[in-house]
């Protein structure tokens, strides 16, 4: 027997690998890299900044109010004294928060009816298409105002319903991955060797659709904090004196536009601009991490 | 006899709807495997050539239950394969495997190539938990692959790489029965002949019975006891390789088998062939009267008209019309001569 | 004359967990206008890799080194637009991963068409036309309904005429074909053989044959290019090589085929495998395996050289084979030992 034969036992590290390959493909997109370390600073400061600061978001102290950004104020004041780069913090903390736990919640559901729909087909994908149509057609800001109304403002009911009315698009491209991916011969195989419904749908095709995912996952971001803001601007959000971005960029409207008050529009309206990029940079990384077969262009 | 039949086809029939027009209506349906009796012994190897869309992987699909038939029965071991449910699947599927035809879109381009093949360890629990890293090493040297391939993903192999893969993954359960779908069309003629020896000497110890489905006629000669050739999803011959090789009694057959390139330059470029020539067939509305008449150079009236059903003779079997006055003939074209 | 194509000393290094994996190592190769150059060599030699290359689409972390010239341009320094407008009427490859190209969610029918009218403008309804002229000119039967039907509907063999169709629609001047008829039976395969002879003859198209069939070459190449661990080891006109290969590998692959008309107990194989191409190699990479190796072969590296004209082999014996080789090596190339007890 030849000597190529002897090759030393060698353990199948599964998945290790692979994290390691994605990390690899990540960082070779350097806007991903930049966006990640965007992303990291901001929820560092949102977290902790308001601790490090002397002052109190919801306090309040005429004696220095509307006063442009200067060392003391660094984002300047606003028309009650208090401080906005506190409140800017203090707000996108909940903000952050809302539009993760949103995003986290459509994805749920969308992966899961649109993998279901994907993988079954049939009757029930007619079923959970039909579903997807509906909430579509729903006047969603109506049945959002409603569903406050009869719930009352505060976390949960403010994501859920921002979730509620974001997952169809990702239950949509998630079912057409797994209607293409249902196809190939791969899964075949799999089926073949005795591998169950469920293990395929997880372990072969969602690796798949993961893709479409990340990029509606992006979108969702924008979106939450888009619709977080809409919602307090109805008056339906969070309440004053809880700072959120979209509602210090609510407020600022009249003081930006006939005042001149510039800082206040212009910080909370950076982060979400900040945040909105970032998240898309790193989208982009993502989704060629998980792509192995993905052409550097 | 009856009882060391691993696998039997009766009747076995696969029609895939033909979907029209925006509303996807059925019109119609391909008839891809059609009214096919086959029965493969323990141990045995049996050989299925055909052209291209003939069928054959479809019929290797039908015989694993991959693809439920639409007319007929598969029994493997004695058990009715045939709406048969999930537990009866569950316990027969590691016993039948397949070497599937595209070694690109067979492997999850998403998994390791060692995860694939371990894969099959534990879903079916194969071996203890800890001996199953161990194993994978050993179905990779098995198929000569080095064993640190087992941590690249597909697309980091050759198309030849892949192949033994999908071969290591066949096997990795332990199968009695194996469909090889072109399972070495990808390999280079050494490795084939490599392979090729494998799969003998796993016959020759384990017993294991192999349909090897394949275009290349002389390794269909070399490699198996049957050979059945398939036409437009009929078995139109069946025979001991040799026979069929040698004698072919159908004018398809021969046609295989005069088509069959011969690496020598001179004597290829030079050879005269039986160039079929006429309209090529739908699966989805075959010919009346015999399937090979429309390219057929021996047709008669009859076989424009009747369909000849598969007659046993000494040896196999062989369903032409005309397949006793043309033997001479045949075996003529067949040594090229 | 300058060649049509011109490779000259090609690198491509994968970077691997393992270090950095050399899968083509200094590989020169000349087609000339209307020539058909066979490529054989072992599986994993690097034929695709360098395929690829060609065509600009290769994938994963690949440094490439060398220059591969089309009609006097060097493809690997040009510019991405200009090189991506070569590729279909110039330039066009049959891809060995048939599912890396077809489009699963539409039909072939729309992705030839789209094709077409890419490079050659018309009606839709013109391109249609063409695709299913293409579709049936490689042996698709019913061409009018199945131009409807997406990729999975096919068989293997036919989703891979669906790929020369797709890569022959726009009449390429050179051809790269990656094993374009493995997938196909015989009849086919003669069909399509006679259909790029067809071409050859009346566009002088060149054409880059990958394949393993020897046959298949026997009858349509005019030189032949043997590939083994990255390099090329010989090259030469087609009945030279077949009548008398200068190089051991070449040698083995000839005595490793089944034929119809002799059926041994044993295939005799080529003992043995690819060296690892993570390690450097210092001799010859065939030396392991070689039944002509000596110590120099493990020491120094053969480079490819001319034997008689035309005829170059890569092997520091070539002088002596047509001699006949030494001992046979009755080796089992495969042994199933690791075969576990049930
Ligand atoms: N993206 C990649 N990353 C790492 N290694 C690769 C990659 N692509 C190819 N290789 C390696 O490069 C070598 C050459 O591969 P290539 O696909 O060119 O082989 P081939 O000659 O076409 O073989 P086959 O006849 O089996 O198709 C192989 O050893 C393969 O494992
Ligand atoms: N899912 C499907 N839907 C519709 N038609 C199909 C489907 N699968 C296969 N067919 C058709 O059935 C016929 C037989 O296909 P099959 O794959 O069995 O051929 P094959 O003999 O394996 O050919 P090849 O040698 O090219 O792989 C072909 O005409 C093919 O187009
Ligand atoms: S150089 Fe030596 S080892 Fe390499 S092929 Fe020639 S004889 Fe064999
Ligand atoms: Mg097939
Ligand atoms: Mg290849």
């Amino acid at each position: 027997m030849s000597s190529a034969l002897v090759t030393p036992a060698v353990p199948v590290v599964r998945s290790a690998r692979g994290r390691f390959e994605a990390w690899r493909r990540f960082r070779r997109h350097r806007m991903a890299v930049l966006g990640l370390a965007v992303l990291a600073t901001i929820a560092l400061a949102v977290l902790v900044g308001p601790l490090l600061i002397g002052y109190d978001s919801e306090t309040i102290a005429l004696a220095s109010k509307n006063q442009p950004p200067s060392l003391a104020h660094l984002m300047g004041t606003d028309e009650l004294g208090r401080d906005q780069l506190v409140r800017v913090l203090d707000g996108g903390r909940l903000t952050l928060s809302v539009a993760v736990s949103a995003v986290v919640f459509s994805l749920v559901v969308g992966v899961v009816v649109g993998a279901v729909a994907g993988y079954v087909g049939g009757a029930l994908d007619n079923v959970l298409m039909r579903v997807v149509d509906v909430f579509y057609s729903l006047p969603s800001l109506f049945v959002v105002i409603l569903l406050v109304i009869l719930v009352g403002a505060g976390f949960w009911p403010i994501v859920t319903a921002i979730a509620l009315f974001s997952w169809m698009n990702t239950a949509r491209l998630v079912r057409a991955s797994y209607l293409t991916l249902k196809q190939r011969e791969f899964v075949e195989a799999a089926r073949g060797t005795g591998v169950g419904h469920l293990r395929i749908a997880v372990r072969h095709i969602l690796p798949g659709a993961l893709g479409p995912i990340i990029v509606t996952a992006t979108l969702g971001i924008a979106a939450a904090i888009l619709s977080e803001s809409a919602l307090s601007f109805l008056g339906l959000g969070f309440q004053p004196p809880q700072a959120t971005w979209g509602g210090l960029l609510y407020e600022a409207q009249r003081p930006v536009v006939s005042l001149g008050h510039w800082w206040r529009g212009l910080f909370p309206g950076l982060m979400i601009f900040l945040v909105v990029l970032s998240v898309n940079y790193v989208g982009d990384g993502l989704r060629d991490a998980v792509d192995p077969k993905r052409r550097r262009s | 006899m009856t009882d060391d039949v691993l696998v039997r086809a009766s009747g076995v029939g696969k029609h895939f709807p033909v979907r029209r027009g925006v509303l996807r209506r059925t019109a119609g349906a391909v008839r891809a495997v059609d009214g096919v009796d086959l029965d493969i012994h323990r141990g045995e190897i049996v050989g299925l050539v055909g052209e291209s869309g003939s069928g054959k992987s479809t019929l290797g699909r039908v015989l694993l239950r991959l693809l439920e038939p639409t007319a007929g029965a598969v029994t493997f071991d004695g058990t009715d394969l045939t709406g048969a449910d999930r537990h009866v699947l569950r316990r027969v599927r590691p016993r039948m495997q397949m070497v599937f035809q595209d070694p690109y879109s067979s492997l999850n381009p998403w998994m390791t190539v060692g995860a694939t093949v371990r894969e099959a360890l534990d879903v079916n629990g194969i071996g203890a938990q800890a001996g199953r890293d161990r194993r994978v090493g050993e179905l990779f040297d098995l198929v000569r692959l080095d064993r640190r391939m087992v941590e690249r993903m597909p697309h980091e192999l050759s198309g030849g790489q892949r192949q033994r893969v999908g071969i290591a993954r066949a096997l990795a359960t332990e199968p009695e029965f194996v469909v090889a779908d072109e399972a070495i069309a990808a390999l280079d003629v050494s490795v084939q002949a490599q392979i090729v020896n494998l799969l003998r000497d796993l016959r020759a110890e384990l017993g294991l019975t192999y349909l090897f489905i394949t275009h290349d006629l002389a390794m269909a000669r070399y490699l198996c006891d049957r050979i059945a050739v398939l036409q437009l999803g009929r078995i139109v011959e069946i025979g001991p390789a040799a026979d069929v090789a040698e004698r072919p009694r159908h004018p398809y057959t021969a046609a295989l088998l005069s088509a069959v390139p011969l690496p020598d330059p001179p004597r290829e470029r030079a050879r005269t062939r039986l160039v079929l020539s006429g309209e090529l067939p739908s699966p989805a509305a075959p010919p009346p009267g015999c399937r090979f008449h429309t390219r057929c150079p021996f047709a008669t009236d009859v076989c424009r008209t009747q369909e000849p059903v598969l007659t046993s003779e000494s040896s196999g079997a062989v369903a032409c019309h005309h397949h006793n006055e043309l033997a001479a003939e045949l075996h003529a074209i067949t040594t090229g001569s | 004359m300058t060649p049509l194509l011109d490779i000259t000393d090609l690198s491509i290094r994968f970077r691997t967990d393992d270090g950095e994996l050399r899968a083509v190592d200094g590989v020169s190769l000349q087609v000339a206008e209307g020539e058909v150059l066979g490529v054989v060599g072992e599986s994993g030699s690097g034929k695709s890799v360098t395929a690829l290359t060609v065509m600009g689409l290769l994938a994963g972390d690949a440094a490439v080194t060398g220059q591969v010239r089309y009609r006097g341009a060097d493809l690997l320094t040009m510019d991405p637009t200009k090189r991506r407008a070569l590729c279909g009427p110039e330039l066009a490859m049959v891809y060995q991963d048939s599912m890396a190209v077809l489009n699963p969610t539409m039909t072939v029918g729309r992705q030839i068409a789209m094709v077409v009218r890419h490079h050659r403008g018309g009606t839709k309804k013109a391109a249609m036309e063409r695709a299913a002229e293409m579709l049936d000119l490689v042996g698709i039967p019913d061409v009018r309904a199945r131009v409807a039907d997406y990729p999975h509907q096919f068989s293997g063999g036919q989703r891979q005429r669906i790929l020369i169709a797709l890569a022959l629609c726009c009449e390429p001047r050179l051809l790269i074909a990656d094993e374009p008829t493995t997938a196909l039976d015989v009849t086919v395969q003669a069909q399509i053989v006679e259909l790029v002879r067809k071409l050859r003859s009346e566009l002088g198209m060149a054409v880059v044959w990958v394949t393993h069939d020897l046959g298949v070459l026997a009858g349509l190449a005019d030189s032949v290019a043997v590939m083994y661990a990255g390099r090329v080891v010989e090259r030469g006109p087609v009945d030279t090589i077949y009548a008398g290969p200068r190089h051991p590998y070449t040698e083995g692959l000839l005595r490793s085929l089944p034929r119809l008309d002799a059926a041994g107990e044993r295939l005799t194989a080529i003992p043995g495998g690819l060296p690892d191409l993570t390690q450097p190699i210092p001799g010859c990479a065939f030396s392991p395996r070689c039944g002509w190796s000596t110590e120099h072969c493990t020491e120094e590296r053969p480079d490819l050289h001319e034997i008689e004209t035309l005829h170059a082999s890569a092997c520091f014996r070539a002088a002596e084979l047509p001699a006949g080789l030494p001992a046979d090596p009755d080796e089992p190339a495969v042994r199933p030992v690791e075969v576990m007890h049930r």
